[in-house]
């Protein structure tokens, strides 16, 4: 192995490391909150509604509710160690499991949104910056500070009555159709169809922001010295830009990705309520909607589990792709 | 103030921004002055737009008009409030974590890096849920969520500034610490400050909305996400109920975002185009 991979690897240890204090910081603000909420905390993890004093007296005994708070904290820390996140006495099902079940949907939404309108945008970034104060590249501006102010669920609501209430080209609700194939590519391509429009709602946002990013970041790499260089050495425009140009400018783009996941995670459970898409952010919804504490309380701590590993795999492959970094 | 519309004239983005801005500041004072309650129920259900209600009518056959005049003073009050209260926070913190540095600034980096981690959307939906929807809840919660970043900015101004020749100046002539913190050095951050409340006020407006549209939003007023929660069952036979209200948080929040842009392009000429 060479020495610098080797340092590489070490750096990416040392970042899964450091973030585990966070890690340990979420789960322990959760606790806290859940301690400082008004009313019982039994209720909080046994959920809102027709449940009975068995099961509540079962609940108290279980947490230790009504021993120490310190011990009532242990006993939280290591139940969610071992993945056991509660039980959602509306589901009649373990949260975790519940969860779990939901998680494809959403990825599949996050992540074509992701592929997909990050691409476009970096595209539309990058050819703006080169014909900067053009109207192309005006229009771009203009558009890209339209798309971060519209909120994601009314742009979803309008693309639902436009283009599956009113044209009729997409599905309005859900996943799967019940007359398509339940089963291999007809099934996916199926949830394909129906992903095109809650994509859109969730993408759009997304590419206002790498658009204007790209844009920014590629003005600055194309007034480098390095440009100049490539340029006068006698390479094309296309090579300049390629090996040169874009390399550069989209190292800033790649953190910004990775510091948006949460936002884009935020915006995945506000489209998914929009076109009844059955993910996290739709259970989170029915949750909210039922009071089944455990269930809310579960999804946020998976959620913000996943914005961090998200955050710590981006720092990891920015240092990378960025031979600038050192890593000891 | 003329001065201050001049220097806005030098950049199209910022006032176009502020025309949106004092529209929307125009609907939530003088709307509710001549319309009627938003709880009143003024016609028939569903009922499009038309003349009697330009805007249209909702479920309970309230006018679309009055109800989204409304919300511009909710969205209005929840977008300044927070990110004034997070000013103050980002201030105090900011400003002692670049002033004193070593220690102090360790810390209090730590604790805003910490706040930072946390996917805030999601911590701003468990508080609501956990403690309950009221409108001087969800300020709060956007505000203790999104404090750090001005923080950082206060603090790094800070940096720069703590050891140029005024302050020594200032300090010889015999000027205690909060004299430095808040009549010297503080001032010269307001550029700075000044386009991220901005942007802050924007975004702001968003969150509100998003949480109300969750269902989390305060019941006992009438807000602009909460219009779109009501709306998503009746797409299909009233678009106007969800057409209008959306539209308005979109002018809102571009009115914020470009005054924040412009403001930057005037005030940091050589950072074009590079807050976010």
């Amino acid at each position: 192995m060479s020495k610098p991979f080797e340092s590489m690897l070490r750096y990416a240890a040392r970042r899964c490391v450091v973030a585990l204090p966070t890690l340990w910081l979420i789960v322990t603000v959760m606790f806290l909150l859940v301690q400082m909420a008004p009313g019982d905390p039994a209720t909080f993890i046994a959920g809102e509604g027709d449940i009975s004093d068995e099961y509540l007296a079962q609940v108290r005994s279980e947490y230790g509710l009504d021993k120490p708070v310190l011990v009532q904290y242990g006993v939280y820390l290591s139940k969610v160690i071992r993945g056991d996140l509660g039980y959602s006495f509306r589901y009649r099902a373990p949260v975790l499991g519940l969860i779990a079940e939901r998680v494809p949907a959403t990825l599949l939404l996050m992540l074509i949104a992701i592929g997909l309108f990050a691409i476009i945008g970096v595209l539309l970034g990058a050819a703006a910056a080169r014909r900067q104060y053009s109207s192309f590249d005006l229009g771009l501006v203009v558009l890209s500070v339209c798309g971060w102010s519209i909120p994601i669920f009314w742009f979803g609501q309008m693309l639902l009555i436009v283009f599956a209430l009113t044209l009729r080209w997409f599905p309005t609700q859900g996943m799967f159709d019940l007359r398509s194939p339940s089963y291999g590519i007809g099934r996916f391509i199926d949830a394909l169809y129906h992903a095109v429009l809650p994509v859109t709602a969730l993408g759009m946002r997304f590419m206002a922001l790498n658009a204007r990013m790209m844009r920014t970041s590629m003005i600055e790499a194309l007034s480098q010295d390095y440009i100049t260089t490539a340029r006068s050495k006698g390479l094309t425009e296309a090579e300049v830009m390629r090996y040169h140009a874009i390399p550069n400018a989209l190292l800033p783009v790649v953190t910004l990705v990775g510091m948006n996941i949460g936002t884009m995670l935020a915006g995945s459970v506000l489209t998914e309520v929009v076109f009844g898409w059955p993910g996290m952010g739709r259970l989170l919804y029915d949750g909210i909607y039922s009071r089944d504490y455990p269930l809310v309380i579960g999804i946020i701590l998976v959620m913000a589990i996943a914005v961090v590993v998200c955050n710590l795999i981006t720092d990891i492959v920015y240092a990378f792709i960025d031979p600038r970094i050192r890593y000891d | 103030m003329i001065t201050a519309l001049n220097l806005l004239r030098q950049s199209r983005s910022a006032m176009c921004g502020l025309t949106l801005v004092l529209f929307v500041v125009l609907v939530g004072v003088a709307g509710p002055m001549f319309l009627d309650s938003p709880f009143a129920m003024t016609g028939d259900s569903f009922h499009a737009p038309s003349r009697e209600s330009v805007l249209g009518t909702d479920d309970l056959g309230r006018d679309m008009l009055a109800r989204i005049a409304h919300g511009a003073r909710v969205s209005l009050i929840v977008g300044v409030s927070a990110a004034s209260v997070s000013a103050v926070i980002g201030i105090v913190v900011g400003s002692f974590a670049g002033f004193f540095g070593g220690f102090v600034d360790e810390f209090l980096i730590r604790i805003a890096e910490a706040f930072q981690v946390i996917p805030q959307f999601f911590l701003a939906i468990l508080i609501v849920a956990l403690f309950g929807p009221s409108i001087s809840r969800i300020v709060l919660v956007i505000a203790i969520l999104s404090w750090p970043s001005t923080a950082r900015i206060v603090r790094a101004e800070f940096l720069k500034m703590r050891n140029l020749d005024f302050v020594a100046a200032a300090r010889l002539a015999g000027a205690n610490n909060a004299t430095l913190i808040f009549r010297e050095i503080l001032p010269n951050t307001l550029p700075p400050m000044i386009v991220n409340t901005s942007l802050q006020i924007a975004g702001a407006i968003l969150t509100e909305a998003s949480l109300s549209f969750l269902g989390l939003g305060d019941p006992d007023i009438v807000s602009w996400g909460q219009l779109l929660y009501n709306a998503q069952p009746f797409l299909r036979d009233a678009w106007w109920m969800a057409v209008f209200p959306g539209l308005a948080i979109s002018i809102s929040a571009l009115g914020f975002n470009l005054l924040g842009d412009g403001l930057n392009d005037i005030l940091n000429p050589r950072k074009r185009g590079q807050v976010r």
